[in-house]
C-alpha cells in the first residue's frame, strides 16, 4: 500500500490509524525473525500517537500530511526518550534526550513510528553485515543482503513493516538498499534535510532521505522534511519539491556507468532505454571523465571526516565505556576498542592516517581536488541535460558473505552512487526488473537543488516503465 | 651574557564577551555556576548535535581586528583540532587554521620613551575546552564543562619583542585595547586573558630555538616567567648547553619555570576543515555595525596625548589601562582646562588609586581592578573640588578632606565644605587679632624672627592655623605677620 492510498482510506472511513499502526505492528510480528530489520520497538508510543491521530480525525480537528502513517526509522535518528544505537555496542544503552528535525517534521504531520530499524554500524557498510546486532535479511530472497547502510529500511518496506521508512545516505546507503529491496530511496540536495539529530558518518556528504513505494510518496516525504534549519548551520532555503515537479527534456545516460556493467545487467537497462525513447523520452550518452576517481576519493574523505566524528564516543559522558583500565589513554583503548566493530575501526584508522601530518597533501588534499573535478563533471554534464540517467549498482543484491573476505570489493557496489554525495546533487533510484527474480535500480541524477526535475522524471519513468516486480514472499 | 638578545612572540587568548557560548546558546558566564549545570547536549557532544557559529563572536572579532589596526578577511572559514582529552568533548576542537578572520595587524607599544610596533601576524576564533581537578589523593580526575564552548580570540603576534617588559607592555595593551571596545570582560581572575610566550635568545641577528611558556594569566607574572625563562637559555648555552624545543610551565611560588612537554611528544592535530559549518562571508553591514569604535578613543590614541602632557609611563598607565578612569580624565579634561591638568592627573594617579585599593584590597597587584568599580565621584565634582584650590579658598589638607568625604558620600565639595565647617578664614581684621595675640605671647619668637631666623615665621603661621583649626587662609596669614613684624 502506498502513502496516498493509505491517506485516502483514512480519509473515506476504511481504517484507522490505529488498524494501520496495529498492521504495521503485526506484520513485524510475523516476519521479522526472518528479516530481522526492526532494532527497537515502540509499540506503546506509536499506538498511543495513532489513537490520538483517529481522535483529531474523528473531531473535525486539522490533519496533517501523513496523518496516521505508520513508518520506520533507520537507528541514526535521535528520537526523545527512544535507544538510539546507530547499530554500534557503542551507544548500546544510549538514550535519546531530543528528537532529531526530520522526525519532528514527519510526526508534525501526523506520521507514526513504529520501530527503528537496522543499518551497518555507524552506516559503515553496504550490507548490514556491520551491524553490531546482526545483519538484516533481504525480503525477496533471505540468502541476499538488503543492501546498505540503510539496509533495514529498506528491508522493513519491502517487507509490508510500515509505509515508509527513513534513512541517511552518505555515499549510496539509501539507493543502493533501495535497488537491492526493490523500493524508492531518494538521496536529497545536500543540506535540503536538516541533519539535526541525526548520528552523523561524514558530515559534508551524509543526507536524509525517504524510501517509499512510490516516486510519488517519496516527493511529499521530501518535501516534508525539507528546510532550513537554525540547528544545522549546512541547511540550504528550498523551493517546494511536490507541487511543481516537471518533465525532463533533455536526458543524459552516464557513460561511465553503463559500460562497465556485465552483459546480462546491461540488457535490463538497455530494454529500459528503449521504453522511455519509446515514450518520447530524447535520450543521448553523455560522458563524466572523472566519475573513475569519485570512489577513491570517497574513500579518503569519507574515513577522514568519520575519524573526526567518531572521537566523541569516548565512554565519558553517554554510551558505553568499560571499567577503569589505568591511565587516560588506557581507559580510551579499551572503551574504543571493545565497542567499535572492525568496519568502524578500519575507517578510523584509514581516516587517521589520510589526515595526519605529511599524508595530508598527498589524500585528504588530493582528494579535496578530485572532488572539485567530479563537481565540475557534473556542472558541463547539467549545462546540457536536465537529468541523468543510469543504474544504482552494477549487480543485484549480493549473497551473504559474498564480499566480506575483502573489504574493498564491498566499497565497489557503492561505485555508481558516491559521485551524488561529492557533488551534493539529488538522485533517486527507481526498481526495475532485474536479471533473476531480484530488482535492480534505475538511478536518476538532477542538479544541486533540481528536486523538482527529478521527482518528475521518476513520475513519467514510473509511468512508462509500469514495473512489476515479483511478489514478496516471507 | 649580557650580549644575547631575547626574542619573544605571543599568543593571547581572549574571551569574548558574547552573551551566549560560541556553539550553543548555553550562557557565555558559567562564574558562580555549579559544576556541569551550564550545559547543553551540544557543548556536551552528544550524537546528532551539530555547532551553531555565534554572530556576536564574528562581529566582536571584527571589532577587535579594528583594534588591532588588521585586516579582516572577506570569507572566514572554521576548521578541526583533532586531540583527546577529557575537556574536550567533541575530540576536536573548532578552530581557525588558514583562514583566521582577522590577519595581518600591529600593537603599539612605549617602550623607553618610544613608541614601537609590534605586528599581529593573525586572530582566530575558537573555542574554549572545560576545566579538569583531581582531588588530592584519588584516583580519578573530574570534569566540569561549563566552559567548555567559550568564545575565544587568538590573536598571535610576530616575534617583535626583545625585553619581558616590551612584552608586558605588549600584553597590557592589548588588553586596554580589548576592553576599551567592550570585546571582553577582561575579568583576568576568571582567565578572561590568557598567554602563550614563545622565547628565544640569540648572539646575533639569527633566531635561537625557543620555549613555549604556557597558559599564563598575569601580566606581572609573564614578566617574571620571561625573566627567569630568558635566564635560564642563556645560563645553558653558557654551559655549552643546547635548548630543547618544548613546552614549559611557570610556577608561580617559585618564580620559576618547569618542563611540562618535549617537542617528540608533541600532538598531531590532523587539522581540516570543519565540515559542519559553511565558510562566512564578511558582509559590508558587518563592518558597518562596528562604525562606532571610529569614536572611541583607543588606549594608544590616549597615550600619545598623555605623552605630549609630559606624564611618567606610570602615571600614563593608571589613566589608560582603567577603562572607568581613562573616561573619566577625558571628561573631567574639559572642565578644569590648561591650568587644573596637573592637579587632576595628580588626584586621579594619587589619592583616587590609594582609594581604590583600599575597596579592593588582596587582590592581584596586577589586575585591572578599576574596570569593575564605579567612580565614585563626577567629573564635575573634581573639576569643583580642583577649582577651588586653585583659587586659593582651601588648603590642599582641606582639600584631601574634601575628597575623602565625597569618595565615602558622594556629595558636592560644596556640600561638604558646608557639613564640615571648613571655609577659608581670609578676613584680614578676624586674622588681625588672632595675630596679635599669638605675637604677644611669644616674645622669644618675635626675637628670633628679627635677629633673621626665617622658620620663626612658620612657627607663628603654624600657631595661627592651630588656633583657627587650619581654616585660616596661609597666604593671609603670612602676608599679615610679615606686616605685623617688620
Amino acid at each position: 500500500m502506498t502513502i496516498v492510498e493509505a491517506l485516502a482510506r483514512l480519509e473515506r472511513g476504511e481504517i484507522t490509524a490505529v488498524e494501520l499502526t496495529q498492521q504495521a505492528l503485526a506484520r513485524i510480528d510475523e516476519v521479522d525473525d526472518k528479516v530481522a530489520a526492526v532494532l527497537t520497538r515502540l509499540d506503546d508510543r506509536a499506538l498511543a500517537a495513532a489513537a490520538a491521530s483517529d481522535e483529531k480525525r474523528k473531531n473535525g480537528e486539522a490533519l496533517g500530511r501523513l496523518e496516521g502513517i505508520p513508518f520506520t526509522a533507520k537507528d541514526m535518528f535521535l528520537v526523545d526518550g527512544v535507544r538510539t544505537t546507530a547499530a554500534s555496542k557503542m551507544l548500546d544503552n544510549f538514550i535519546a534526550p531530543f528528537t532529531a528535525t526530520a522526525i519532528k517534521k514527519l510526526e508534525a504531520e501526523g506520521a507514526i513510528l513504529i520501530a527503528t530499524v537496522n543499518q551497518d554500524e555507524y552506516a559503515h557498510g553496504g550490507s548490514t553485515e556491520y551491524s553490531a546486532y546482526g545483519p538484516s535479511k533481504n525480503p525477496r530472497d533471505i540468502g541476499r543482503v538488503p543492501g546498505g547502510s540503510s539496509g533495514g529500511s529498506a528491508a522493513a518496506l519491502a517487507a509490508g513493516i510500515g509505509l515508509f521508512s527513513v534513512g541517511t545516505d552518505t555515499g549510496g546507503s539509501i539507493r543502493q538498499p533501495a535497488a537491492y529491496c526493490g523500493v524508492v530511496g531518494v538521496k536529497p540536495t545536500y543540506g535540503l534535510i536538516s541533519r539535526f539529530g541525526v548520528v552523523a558518518m561524514a558530515s559534508s556528504l551524509d543526507v536524509i532521505g525517504p524510501f517509499a513505494h512510490t516516486a510519488e510518496d517519496a516527493a511529499l516525504l521530501t518535501d516534508i522534511m525539507a528546510g532550513q534549519d537554525e540547528m544545522d548551520a549546512t541547511t540550504i532555503k528550498s523551493e517546494k519539491v511536490v507541487s511543481d515537479v516537471v518533465s525532463p527534456k533533455r536526458v543524459g545516460v552516464v557513460r561511465e556507468y553503463i559500460q562497465t556493467l556485465d552483459a546480462d545487467v546491461r540488457v535490463r537497462y538497455d530494454e529500459v532505454f528503449a521504453q522511455l525513447t519509446k515514450a518520447g523520452w530524447e535520450l543521448e550518452e553523455v560522458s563524466l571523465p572523472n566519475l573513475e576517481f569519485a570512489l577513491p576519493c570517497y574513500y579518503v574523505l569519507t574515513p577522514s571526516e568519520i575519524s573526526s566524528n567518531l572521537e566523541r564516543y569516548d565512554g565519558i559522558r553517554y554510551g558505553s565505556s568499560t571499567e577503569s583500565a589505568g591511565d587516560l589513554e588506557a581507559m580510551y583503548s579499551a572503551t574504543r576498542g571493545k565497542f567499535f566493530g572492525p568496519e568502524v575501526k578500519r575507517r578510523i584508522l584509514t581516516g587517521t592516517y589520510a589526515l595526519s601530518a605529511g599524508y595530508y597533501d598527498a589524500y585528504y588534499k588530493k582528494a579535496m581536488q578530485l572532488r572539485t573535478l567530479v563537481c565540475q563533471d557534473f556542472e558541463r554534464a547539467f549545462s546540457e541535460f536536465d537529468i541523468l540517467i543510469g543504474p544504482t549498482t552494477p549487480t543485484e543484491a549480493f549473497k551473504f558473505g559474498e564480499h566480506s573476505a575483502d573489504p574493498t570489493e564491498m566499497y565497489l557496489a557503492d561505485i555508481m552512487t558516491v559521485a551524488a554525495n561529492l557533488a551534493g546533487i539529488p538522485a533517486i533510484s527507481l526498481p526495475i526488473v532485474g536479471v533473476s527474480d531480484m530488482p535492480l535500480g534505475l538511478q536518476i541524477m538532477a542538479p544541486q537543488k533540481g528536486e523538482a526535475a527529478m521527482f518528475g522524471a521518476a513520475r513519467d519513468a514510473e509511468n512508462i516503465l509500469q514495473v512489476q516486480l515479483a511478489e514478496v514472499k516471507l | 651574557m649580557s650580549d644575547y638578545k631575547p626574542t619573544i612572540g605571543i599568543e593571547i587568548h581572549v574571551q569574548l564577551a558574547t552573551k551566549s557560548k560560541m556553539f550553543c546558546t548555553c550562557d557565555n558566564d558559567s562564574v558562580t555556576a555549579a559544576p556541569n549545570t551550564n550545559i547543553c547536549p551540544i557543548c556536551l557532544a552528544y550524537p546528532g548535535t551539530l555547532p551553531l557559529p555565534n554572530a556576536q563572536a564574528v562581529q566582536l572579532a571584527i571589532r577587535l581586528g579594528y583594534g588591532l589596526n588588521a585586516r579582516i578577511r572577506e570569507t572566514t572559514k572554521f576548521d578541526r583540532k583533532n586531540y583527546f582529552y577529557p575537556d574536550n568533548p567533541k575530540g576536536y576542537q573548532i578552530t581557525q587554521f588558514d583562514q583566521p578572520i582577522v590577519e595581518e595587524g600591529y600593537v603599539e607599544i612605549f617602550v623607553d620613551g618610544e613608541f614601537h610596533r609590534v605586528r599581529v601576524e593573525r586572530a582566530h576564533l575558537e573555542e574554549d575546552a572545560g576545566k579538569l581537578t583531581h582531588p588530592a589523593g584519588k584516583d580519578y580526575s573530574l570534569v566540569d564543562l561549563n566552559r567548555a564552548g567559550t568564545p575565544l580570540l587568538e590573536i598571535v603576534s610576530y616575534p617583535d619583542m626583545h625585553s619581558p617588559y616590551a612584552a608586558r607592555r605588549y600584553l597590557e595593551e592589548v588588553y586596554a585595547i580589548a576592553t576599551t571596545l567592550g570585546v571582553t570582560h577582561g575579568d583576568m581572575q576568571h582567565g578572561n586573558m590568557k598567554f602563550d610566550l614563545n622565547v628565544s635568545v640569540s648572539k646575533d641577528d639569527s633566531l635561537g630555538t625557543r620555549t613555549e611558556l604556557k597558559n599564563l594569566n598575569s601580566f606581572r607574572n609573564a614578566e617574571r616567567a620571561l625573566v627567569y625563562e630568558i635566564a635560564r637559555q642563556i645560563e645553558v648555552l653558557e654551559n655549552g648547553g643546547v635548548i630543547e624545543q618544548e613546552t614549559r610551565g611557570f610556577d608561580d611560588a617559585k618564580g620559576k619555570t618547569f618542563s611540562q612537554r618535549s617537542k617528540e611528544e608533541a600532538h598531531d592535530y590532523r587539522y581540516f576543515p570543519e565540515p559542519d559549518i559553511p565558510p562566512i562571508v564578511v558582509t559590508e553591514a558587518m563592518h558597518e555595525k562596528e562604525a562606532d569604535i571610529k569614536s572611541i578613543p583607543l588606549p594608544i590614541a590616549i597615550r600619545r596625548e598623555l605623552v605630549e602632557l609630559g606624564l611618567s609611563v606610570d602615571e600614563q598607565d593608571v589613566l589608560i589601562k582603567q577603562k572607568n578612569t581613562s573616561q573619566f580624565f577625558a571628561e573631567a579634561r574639559k572642565l578644569v582646562g590648561e591650568k587644573g591638568e596637573r592637579k587632576l592627573v595628580n588626584w586621579l594617579v594619587g589619592e583616587y588609586q590609594a582609594w581604590i585599593k583600599q575597596q579592593t584590597a588582596g587582590d592581584d597587584a596586577d589586575s585591572f581592578v578599576a574596570t569593575s568599580i564605579t567612580t565614585p565621584f563626577t567629573p564635575q565634582q573634581l573639576a569643583d573640588l580642583i577649582a577651588l584650590e586653585l583659587s586659593g579658598d582651601i588648603s590642599s589638607s582641606q582639600a584631601k578632606q574634601i575628597f575623602a568625604e565625597i569618595c565615602a558620600s558622594s556629595n558636592s565639595p560644596a556640600e561638604i565644605m558646608q557639613r564640615l565647617g571648613i571655609e577659608q578664614i581670609s578676613d584680614e581684621g578676624a586674622l588681625a587679632e588672632i595675630i596679635e595675640k599669638i605675637v604677644a605671647a611669644n616674645p622669644q619668637a618675635v626675637a628670633d624672627y628679627k635677629a633673621g631666623q626665617a622658620k620663626a615665621l612658620g612657627f607663628f603661621v603654624g600657631q595661627v592655623m592651630k588656633e583657627t583649626k587650619g581654616q585660616a587662609n596661609p597666604q593671609v596669614v603670612n602676608k599679615l605677620i610679615q606686616e605685623k613684624l617688620s
